[in-house]
């Protein structure tokens, strides 16, 4: 029988249970309470520590390394209203200009990047397209508010939120022997060299080239929308790749002034990001806006660029983490493998498509505490974990330069690292002690969620001592990592299957695990970290010491 | 003046008494309902409307004999849950656009458990695997049931079901996977085995 069949056989359930299901009770996902505060407090941080690099710096600041746009923060004159095309792009009536007429206070930022006192410059060499048609479209075709299109991406199958840089704009004829499509040849579309250079979602640096889709070309373009200008910057959210070519949802352009990063939301659409997910207050995401920030010639002085919305990149990228992570987003989708071809993305692996097995199951002789998903309770089980193992020992240690050690794999789908014992968690004391840890996986077959370790990651684990190896408790291994939601660092408890449970009555031990947290690369490319709870790690710690001492 | 809404019972009765009514207090009860489960197989307004028409038309030929008194809407749901399916399964077929994702992830996972059970040689009683199902789901605790009805009956994509019962996206999948497992196991104890 195949599945389609057994998905028609499962229609038949008692109606009883069709109309339970229809609209079963929903405890709408609350981010955690540290991740609120958190946030809020970096925040408080950011406005505090950039008001005193404000404070400190004179009002001009120099352009940032590595140089984040083509537009300069120079106090040059405002840029002139386009002659062909005096009048302004005409606001959607439905929404009224976010400034003009909202009769909020709009929040303060540090001084200096309100947009009273700054413009923004073009670039040295714009291009003219003399004979280029500027259409006054604002039926784009785009979503019409943040909620929609936020929506709209629950059926996309790829999220991302990354840093573009351009690079160059490929002519018409190379754009289709790319692609294969000819809509490029008809100078409508171009498509232009970027480079990913930041993925917000994962927080990992990248340098992942790609083709961007841009409607309009040097003979006609959508009023307020230019072409791109090479070395421009955007946080864009990309769709998923078709045909080698990705196209942005929604884009900011960045612009780099007085010390803070600063989006630009591009485009004659007012979507102003709220939403009834994100429970943190983020004050940067809608900035007073000179008249002089909302036309600005990029590409070319024909067709200013429309900018409706200003805000912090960070509170930007903030926001959407926030309410992608709260609406169960899957980001696990922008991982680029079918269009990056690169080296770059071969070499962020050590090994590729090894056999993936399922850690052996737990027997204790206590019954598991939840049955049907067979999870023990750290305390009931922790002799029998323990029993027979000797010199066992709670440490945080590093992997060191694990490539000498891949050398001596056992022969048993096991390898062999050298590791560096920073800290005996039990006494509290740091070492710098080497040893050599024995653990299951190798380049052939490893647990799922164990990849192989890379040199410099770090974990907390307990150990004991056979045949003059540590060997781990696989469940109580932890891999200390910084978590992409609020850049701290957490215990993050690893395998596939919830196995043995910390206990955490009376504790504060265990905090709520982000969807962004679950899966994380490690070394392997069809084996990602897979983490089943997260953990603050002092509070892990003084847990398992007190729990040792007993 | 406000129209209330009729009973499912009063509305049945519309149909037992062949009043075109029936159809009418149905839409207006259910109309939006039944659309919302189509809509999340189909992934198209045009054809989730369709089948909402098909689904009155189906009602009115089913009703009598059947007298849904006391299950209106999940009669109505398994009946347009099938006419998507079928649409879904025509427009694939004939190579049409059809953002069938959900669907055919579903069916996929699914697999596994299917490959159990031996349909080539009219082994199969639709009746008897039907309970067989039923009783597994009904045996269910009550998020793993919810869970597995919102995924395999109103296939909604893996993070919608865990949005709707408020639950991470990883924690469902790990669960839908132990569901299966367990799905799987349950066939083979009630002699579905190759």
């Amino acid at each position: 029988m195949t599945g389609e069949k057994l998905l028609d056989m499962i229609s038949y359930v008692d109606p009883d249970l069709i109309a339970e299901a229809e609209n079963p009770k929903i405890s709408r996902k609350k981010l955690p309470v540290y991740l609120k505060y958190g946030a809020l407090a970096a925040c408080v941080c950011v406005a505090v520590l950039s008001a005193v690099r404000i404070g400190k710096m004179p009002h001009i600041d120099a352009q940032p390394d590595p140089p984040v746009t083509s537009s300069t923060t120079e106090p040059l004159p405002a840029v002139e209203p386009d002659p062909i095309d005096p009048e302004p792009i005409a606001p959607d009536p439905l929404e009224p200009a976010p400034d003009s007429l909202d009769p909020e206070p709009k929040p303060a930022l540090p001084e200096g990047i309100n947009g009273l006192d700054y413009v923004l410059v073009p670039p040295p060499n714009p291009s003219i397209y003399p004979s280029c048609e500027f259409i006054d479209n604002p039926a784009t075709g785009g979503a019409f508010s943040y909620e929609e299109f936020a929506e709209d991406s629950r059926y996309m199958t790829a999220h991302s939120l990354v840093r573009v840089k351009i690079l160059e704009a490929y002519t018409p004829e190379d754009a289709y022997l790319i692609t294969g499509d000819t809509i490029y040849l008809e100078n409508r579309s171009t498509l232009f060299k970027a480079e990913i250079t930041y993925d917000y979602l994962h927080s990992r640096e990248m340098s992942l080239e790609i083709n961007l889709f841009r409607s309009g070309s040097g003979e006609c373009q959508t009023k307020g929308l230019p072409l791109y200008a090479p070395d421009e910057e955007y946080v864009m959210m990309l769709s998923e790749s078709y045909q080698n070519e990705y196209y942005p949802q929604m884009e900011f352009a960045i612009h780099y002034v007085n010390g803070v990063e600063l989006a630009y939301q591009v485009g004659n659409k007012y979507l102003k990001l709220e939403s009834e997910f994100v429970d943190t207050l983020y004050p940067n995401l809608d900035l007073a806006m000179d008249e002089s920030e909302r036309r600005v010639v990029t590409s070319t002085p024909n067709n200013p660029v429309h900018y409706t919305y200003k805000m912090t990149v960070e509170d930007l990228v903030s926001f959407i983490r926030e309410d992608w992570t709260a609406r169960g987003f899957n980001f696990e989708g922008f991982d680029m493998p079918d269009t990056d071809n690169s080296a770059n993305w071969y070499n962020r692996f050590i090994y590729h498509n090894v056999e993936v097995e399922e850690l052996p199951k737990l027997q204790f002789s206590v019954p598991s505490a939840n049955e049907f998903f067979e999870e023990y309770r750290y305390n009931e089980v922790k002799e029998e974990l323990f029993a027979g193992k000797e010199g066992l020992r709670l440490i945080e240690f590093e992997i060191e330069a694990s490539s000498a050690a891949e050398d001596r794999i056992s022969g048993s789908n096991d390898t062999l690292y050298d590791i560096r014992i920073l800290r005996d968690c039990i006494t509290g004391e740091n070492t710098d002690e080497r040893a050599m840890l024995l653990h299951f996986g190798d380049d052939k077959k490893q647990y799922n969620g164990y990849p192989v370790f890379r040199s410099g990651e770090r974990f907390m684990a307990v150990v004991y001592e056979e045949d003059g190896v540590l060997k781990p408790i696989y469940d109580l291994e932890f891999l200390i990592a910084e978590s992409p939601l609020d850049g701290k660092e957490y215990a993050y408890q690893l395998g596939y299957f919830e196995r043995v449970r910390l206990e955490i009555d009376g504790y504060e031990l265990e905090t709520g695990l982000g969807e962004l947290e679950a899966k994380r690369r490690g070394s392997t490319e069809n084996n990602y970290y897979w983490m089943t709870r997260k953990y603050l790690p002092d509070r892990l710690e003084e847990y398992l010491r007190q729990n040792w001492a007993n | 003046m406000t129209h209330t809404m009729l009973s499912d019972e009063s509305i049945v009765e519309l149909y037992l008494a062949r009043s075109e009514c029936a159809v009418a207090e149905t839409k207006e009860k259910y109309g939006g309902r039944l659309r919302s489960v189509s809509f999340n197989i189909v992934r198209d307004i045009g054809v989730s409307e369709e089948c909402e028409n098909d689904t009155y038309l189906q009602a009115w030929t089913a009703i009598p004999p059947s007298k849904p008194r006391s299950y209106l809407f999940a009669f109505l749901a398994r009946i347009i849950r099938n006419l998507s399916l079928n649409r879904l399964r025509s427009a694939n077929a004939k190579k049409r656009q059809a953002d069938s994702a959900n669907y055919a992830d579903a069916a996929e996972e699914l697999s596994d458990c299917a490959s159990v059970i031996d349909d080539t040689e009219k082994s199969v009683d639709g009746i008897i695997l039907g309970e067989i199902i039923n009783e597994f789901v009904s045996s269910l605790p009550e998020e793993s049931r919810l869970l597995f009805m919102r995924r395999y009956w109103y296939l909604d994509s893996v993070s919608e079901a865990a949005k709707k019962l408020g639950i991470s996206e990883s924690s469902a999948k790990v669960k839908l996977f132990r569901l299966r497992e367990r799905l799987k196991k349950h066939l083979e104890k009630e002699g579905y085995r190759l």
